[in-house]
């Protein structure tokens, strides 16, 4: 029955794969290979130098030659190794992908290695605009914030998509759909007409698209990363986008053609903060360890290593000249570089706990936001010009209002506010919320079914048989040397003392039958330990064989109790037959309550299985 | 009729299982349950104890009956129901037991805890062991604290280090830690959580509620207990379920079965599967560890062999062999024979004063008819200053007395001296720690005070002082809370700081240093900094006036009689000198998952040291005579196995310093080492590192650290090599010239040999022995070559070699 259903299941899956679409690519695999394998196998860091994340690069294939031969399934690792018919097995320590994903690439091989069909829809260039926000069930950390140089605008991460925020109305415009994922950065370009976003999956894929602030439509998508992107700018003449994240490498993408341009791989640990310098000559970027690199845009050189820093770089701003720029650190101190000297100019503890975002006005003040819930802004030197806060919790963005009269600062509990610099009471944009009414939030606590210390019912149930049959038949043996008896004692009915004899005749006999059982009783435990191993062997195998042992034992217990029935018949009056009976017919209960429990058991684990493809 | 009735009865009793004998007592763990709170639940043990010792676990068949419905209860898991209070019956073969069960809060949800919900679930998910997430440096850029040990930094990492990254209120089952978690991104760890699991179910909840910090008057665990404290199984293939109930600040529990970590110290006897179900492999003994929060605790497992036992009760000597017979009855083991006289003699004369009885005493010995003379000999040896020299040599170990930091060769001397004067004088262990650890002055006018030159960072010297003085090695603690054991960092630090205020100063003699009691400077807590009072480990925090020395506070702590644990190492570590192996094994690693092989000896002999106010001389008497330590080495069918409980005596090797003495002793030579009279003994030595290649390779204690692991005895290629070729063989017999001298007192060869078996094995050649030797001598008509050949293949004799 079991098999019955699996078999139905394989050939769902079957009739999905093989279904009119061709599996391709894009479509198909690189979502398999981004869940399982562009861990290591990334542009970046090939492991095995193979690279998975674009399908000319899966065509090159690693150092172990090609990974894939166009039709042919067997004599491609790509599906070998994943498949566990090649050593090494990939994933490597760990169970292998599901069937209908080893399908998928079988197929595809098989298929010809099909790129993306050519009618799958152009990718969103032309699709966007603003719609509706979707209101979030809770507040959660605002992760980017943008605020327009040309517009009174206001960008922030929402969930999967961004919020675009209307001053000094604080009216909620409208939001643009992110579906990559979490919004990790915003940058608005120096004229305001693009609105980068930069975000993604953590720990599957990241991406980074420009919205054109006009038709607020996307007008560039650049990078395919195998984690979020955690930090991206873009040029004053948007040409260029800079990008990083967890995986350790700075990108420069031409925007035009969403070519990459240059990697940089100094960073030793995840790139928090990167920004092109106004002039568009120099980009910037920090990393969690607290590296802090510049490279020259166009030629990609390395042009300054600025150590300072003892712990993480979170921000990067530009002063408007493009001569100096400001970095803020895990380690609560704001910096400024002098990129005349190459080295730093001025610094000074900014946030007690560190500081979490920088913003440089064009005026040139700066604003900043700290782990100690406060929002400061300073002049060039470091002098602070206001102290304001505190925030609801610690302050992860801030971005000056065009005319430096406002500070816009966003915070882990998810409050946006506009704090006037001069003071006074700041101004709360409200995200949309609609808290879903709370769930019954009973968690269940799972109640272990006890394993039996003694050998399993069934064991001693069959068990039971063989010493039901035996018991028979002493029990036959037993009425025998009675019915010898009695005869002895009607033959012998004129003298007491043959009776007697008669009697003790059948005593010796039970002594016999009573010696006979010892043995037997020493055979039966032996059996058990048997019939114990071999359960436990059948337990060791899959569910439904677990099941036919069940239904065998059934079938034993019933026919044990026919076996008693019969028993019975010759010795209607028996006490311990009757509770043998009653005993063996509530086994046989337990048993089949047993049985239907473990139908139900497969049956949900059929369910599982299904509902986890 | 009625005959086949009785036959029926009995098969029937032989097919199902209570073919074996009916429980003599059923016991129901834990005995009080209280419930509070919707999603508390309870695990009941039953377990039954049968006549011969053996327990079963009982709890899927025991029948469970409330006489109010205020719970509710399945596979032996009380739930709540209702509030009040009712009784629990439990029945199982004829016996029964109640226990009170109170329930309160039955409807409420109580709100989750970052501490003790979140972080348990994560631990038990293993997010947070050495080789994942609680990696000193973490794992892929993201660190927990191992097993949990800093709840606020979890906290803190998880929520803030990276706003955003990690979790996200506004998709609680949608973000990176859970999708990590279940596997649904791609994971280094893979799948370490069932989606819609308890454990799953537990941080979407938190989340959802929006990850708060716990509140500072959260309850936190305060010790766990795990039921059922003792498991004898009586053959392999059977098992045992356990509960472990944490119990809180606010006087509340929980069973916290399924978040705790299961390990067990013996696969080959009892495996523990993740839900805590032990399963007995084969027979021996195993200790399966608990793990909750920051608590270890454990039940121990005795498997026996299973076959047919037959207690064979054997005269105890004295109280050692009481405690020894007892375990050996509980785990079916039969002791090992009484050993001859011969053997006696030797064992003892190796292990007391650590050389060869010579022949005449060997003569003395047999000879005497006394009854008695076992115990006669004992004390005769017990007063001799080679006994002395030994213990001087053990202490010496443990204080790591060597020349290093700075020590000069006049200091070194002097400390030895200090050691080995108040050892001769009959200062007792307790003594000697009073007047070393409060030490003060130079290095040259107070001797004692070395040992704060031998090491002389606080924690350092906290490490030393627990490991040596109580067998506990508290390292771990020095970064994290110890996995395996009880201590905490809060213990390490509080332990260290009592080394917090030594000061230290040039005296006028560059040689000397001058250690003195500062009375000021702090202990602090690398968590958050914070300063951390003087405690006692495993104690309270003394009061300490102002000025007050710590370590003479310590000092005085440590061998007080209501430190049961100085007593209890001290007894241990005279227990391994003359076993080869201590109760607890490692001999300085007491912990919680390393239970003494036999407690109740342990603590015995722990009593009887401080009754003895630590005099090891008379610990030794007690053991020496007692009939354990008279066993012989040959095993017996049951106990063939056992490693562990003292059925017979182990052979051991001669440690490097007594082998070197009994060459030594059998060629008549004598040895050379540097600042020592000629003819000193090698375990007289003073310097830790003092050159000498036999020693260095036979594995003797360079005093670099105080682990008793120093000393080595495992074989190498070197020790092979060296005895066959080196010079402490052959050429020793050819300096020592004993055989020219035994030849020349008109000896014929046979006797001559039979002198050499007797020196050498403190025995006689066995016939077979004789006949080939005199084969061998008939051949040649001068006798030495061949005699000399005997005597060097007597030294490379297993026999010879080790104590047995």
């Amino acid at each position: 029955m079991v098999t019955v259903r699996l078999f139905v299941f394989l050939a769902v899956f079957h009739g999905a794969a093989s279904a009119a679409e061709p599996v391709t690519f894009a479509k198909d695999i690189k979502p398999i290979f981004k869940q399982h394998c562009i861990g290591c196998h990334n542009a970046d860091r090939p492991r095995g130098g193979l690279d998975l994340s674009t399908m000319a690069a899966v065509r090159e294939g690693g150092t172990s030659g090609k990974a894939v031969v166009s039709g042919k399934p067997e004599e491609s690792l790509l599906y070998l190794m994943p498949a566990h018919l090649e050593d090494p097995k990939m994933p490597p320590g760990k169970p292998k992908i599901p069937q209908r994903q080893l399908d998928l690439i079988r197929a595809w091989i098989t298929g010809g290695l099909v790129e993306k069909s050519g009618n799958a829809p152009a990718v969103a260039a032309a699709t966007g605009g603003l719609v509706r926000a979707l209101p979030l069930p809770r507040a959660t950390a605002i992760t980017a914030l943008a605020v327009s140089p040309s517009a009174p605008l206001v960008a922030v991460s929402g969930h999967k998509q961004i919020l675009l925020f209307r001053l000094p109305t604080s009216e909620l415009a409208g939001a643009l759909p992110f579906p990559e994922g979490e919004v990790h950065v915003l940058r608005f370009s120096h004229d305001g007409r693009i609105l980068l976003a930069g975000g993604g999956i953590g720990g599957q894929s990241g991406k980074v698209v420009g919205f054109d602030t006009e038709s607020w439509r996307r007008a560039f998508e650049v990078g395919d990363e195998a984690d979020v992107v955690l930090a991206a700018d873009i040029t004053a003449d948007r040409s260029k986008v800079v990008l990083g994240g967890p995986g350790r490498v700075v990108k420069v993408f031409s925007t035009g053609d969403g070519k990459q341009l240059h990697a940089f791989r100094k960073p030793t640990d995840w790139v928090l903060s990167t920004s092109f310098s106004p002039e568009g000559l120099l980009v910037a970027a920090g990393d969690r360890f607290g590296g802090l690199y510049v490279w020259e845009a166009q030629s990609g050189k390395e042009f300054l290593t600025l150590r300072g820093h003892t712990k993480a770089v979170t921000g990067i701003a530009w002063r408007a000249d493009s001569n100096a720029f400001a970095s803020a650190s895990e380690d609560g101190t704001i910096r400024i570089w002098d990129m005349h000297t190459g080295a730093e100019s001025v610094h000074w503890q900014a946030h007690a706990g560190g500081v979490l975002a920088v913003d440089f006005h064009s005026g040139g003040m700066l604003a900043s936001g700290g782990r100690d819930k406060r929002i400061h802004v300073w002049d060039g030197t470091g002098k602070r010009i206001a102290n304001l806060g505190p925030a609801g919790d610690i302050v992860l963005r801030v971005g000056f209002a065009p005319g430096a009269k406002e500070v816009v600062a966003a915070d882990w509990s998810g409050e946006i506010r506009v704090w006037p610099v001069a003071g006074g009471q700041s101004v709360k944009l409200d995200a949309p919320i609609e808290a879903k009414p709370a769930v019954a939030a009973v968690i269940p606590v799972p109640n272990p079914t006890p394993r039996p210390s003694a050998p399993a019912a069934p064991a001693s149930l069959s068990s039971l048989r063989k010493d039901l049959a035996d018991a028979r038949q002493a029990a036959e043996r037993a009425n025998e040397e009675l019915a010898a008896a009695r005869k002895a004692l009607a033959a012998a009915k004129d003298t007491v003392r043959a009776a007697e004899e008669a009697a003790a005749k059948a005593r010796t006999a039970a002594g016999a039958v009573a010696a006979l059982v010892e043995t037997k009783t020493a055979q039966a435990q032996k059996e058990e330990e048997r019939v114990r191993r071999l359960e436990e062997a059948i337990a060791k195998a899959s569910g439904p064989a677990a099941g036919e042992g069940k239904q065998a034992a059934l079938k034993a217990t019933t026919e044990a109790l026919a076996r008693l029935n019969a028993a019975r018949t010759l010795a209607p009056d028996n006490a311990a037959l009757v509770r043998a009976i009653a005993e063996t017919e509530r086994a046989l209960k337990e048993l089949a309550a047993e049985l239907e429990r473990a139908d139900n058991n497969t049956s949900r684990r059929n369910t599982r299985i299904r509902s986890s493809r | 009729m009625r005959f086949a009735a009785i036959v029926l009865t009995v098969l029937f009793a032989a097919a199902g299982r209570s073919a074996e004998p009916s429980p003599v007592r059923i016991v129901v763990e834990p005995d009080v349950i209280e419930l509070t709170g919707a999603r508390d639940r309870q695990g009941l043990v039953v377990q039954a104890e049968f006549a011969d010792g053996s327990t079963r676990d009982v709890t899927a068949s025991a029948e469970m009956i409330f006489d109010k419905p205020v719970a509710t209860i399945a596979n032996g898991f009380v739930a709540p129901a209702a509030d009040g209070a009712a009784t629990l019956h439990v029945k199982y073969a004829g016996h029964s037991a109640t226990l009170p069960v109170t329930v309160r809060k039955a409807k409420e949800v109580e709100p989750l805890r970052f501490r003790n919900d979140v972080l348990p679930a994560l631990t038990r998910a293993g997010c947070n062991t050495g080789k994942c997430h609680g990696a000193a440096s973490g794992k892929d850029g993201f660190r927990l604290s191992l097993f949990g040990y800093d709840p606020a930094g979890d906290h803190f990492r998880l929520t803030r280090e990276l706003s955003g990254r990690r979790i996200n209120l506004a998709a609680p089952d949608d973000c990176l830690l859970l999708n990590k978690a279940t596997g649904k991104v791609p994971h280094t760890g893979g799948r370490r959580l069932e989606p819609d699991g308890e454990g799953y179910l537990l941080l979407v909840r938190w989340l959802e509620s929006g990850a708060p910090k716990d509140p500072p008057d959260v309850p936190r665990p305060t010790q766990i207990e795990v039921f059922p404290r003792e498991v004898v199984f009586a053959a392999k293939g059977e098992s045992q379920r356990m509960v472990v109930r944490a119990r809180y600040s606010d006087g509340s529990d929980r069973d916290v079965t399924r978040f705790t970590v299961f390990v067990g110290n013996n696969d080959g006897a009892a495996t523990v599967a993740e839900d805590g179900t032990i399963t007995a492999t084969g027979a021996g003994e195993a200790f399966i560890m608990a793990r909750f929060d920051e608590f270890t605790a454990g039940t121990a497992v005795i498997i026996r062999p299973g076959t047919p036992f037959v207690a064979s009760p054997t005269p105890a000597f004295n109280y050692v062999d009481k405690h020894v017979q007892a375990k050996l009855d509980k785990m079916h083991l039969v002791q090992a024979e009484v050993c001859t006289d011969e053997v006696f003699l030797r064992r003892a004369y190796l292990d007391l004063i650590g050389l060869l009885p010579t022949p005449a005493e060997r003569e003395k010995f047999l000879a005497d008819p006394d009854p008695e003379k076992r115990v006669k000999l004992v004390d005769a040896l017990l007063k001799r200053d080679e006994f002395l020299d030994l213990w001087v040599m053990k202490w010496a170990e443990l204080l790591q007395i060597r020349t290093a930091n700075g020590i000069s060769p006049k200091g070194l001397r002097l400390y030895d001296r200090w050691l080995r004067d108040r050892v001769r004088a009959g200062f007792t262990l307790d003594r000697i720690v009073a007047e070393l650890l409060p030490a003060a002055g130079g290095t040259f006018e107070n001797p004692a005070v070395n040992f704060y030159q031998t090491e002389t960072s606080p924690q350092q010297l906290a490490e030393n002082v627990a490991q040596v003085f109580l067998g506990t090695r508290i390292q771990c603690a020095q970064c994290h809370n110890h996995p395996f054991d009880r201590w905490t960092m809060d213990d390490y630090y509080g332990f260290a700081a009592f080394f917090s205020q030594i000061g230290y100063k040039n005296a006028q003699d560059p040689r000397e240093l001058t250690v003195y009691n500062a009375a000021s400077g702090e202990m602090r807590h690398p968590l958050g900094d914070r300063v951390v009072r003087p405690r006692f480990l495993g104690g309270s925090a003394p009061k300490i006036e102002s000025g007050q020395d710590y370590r003479a506070v310590l000092a005085r702590w440590l061998s007080s009689s209501d430190n049961s644990r100085f007593a209890r190492n001290f007894a241990n570590i005279a227990w391994a000198h003359f076993f080869g192996r201590g109760i607890v094994e490692p001999v300085d690693d007491m912990r919680v998952s390393n239970p003494p092989s036999n407690p109740a000896l342990l603590a015995a002999l722990g009593q009887k040291a401080v009754e003895y106010h630590f005099d090891v001389a008379k610990l030794a008497r007690d053991i020496c005579t007692s009939r354990t330590y008279q066993l012989t080495t040959r095993r017996n069918a049951t106990n063939r196995w056992d490693e562990r409980n003292f059925s017979r005596q182990s052979p051991r090797r001669l440690r490097a310093e007594v082998l070197l003495d009994c060459i030594t002793q059998v060629t008549e030579t004598t040895n050379e080492f540097p600042g020592l009279p000629p003819g000193s003994r090698a375990v007289q030595l003073r310097d830790g590192p003092t050159p000498n290649y036999f020693l260095t390779i036979f594995g003797r204690s360079t005093r670099a650290t105080a682990c008793t692991c120093e000393v080595k005895t495992a074989p190498t290629l070197s020790q092979a090599l060296h005895l066959i070729n080196g010079e402490t063989t052959t050429g020793k017999i050819a300096e020592g010239k004993v055989i020219e001298r035994l030849l020349a007192e008109k000896k014929d060869a046979k006797q001559v040999a039979e002198e050499l078996y007797l020196r050498c094995l403190c025995r006689k050649p066995t016939p077979a022995e004789s006949a080939r030797i005199a084969a061998k001598l008939g051949r040649e008509p001068d006798p030495k070559q061949n005699l000399e050949d005997l005597f060097w293949a007597l030294l490379n004799t297993n026999e010879f070699l080790f104590n047995h």
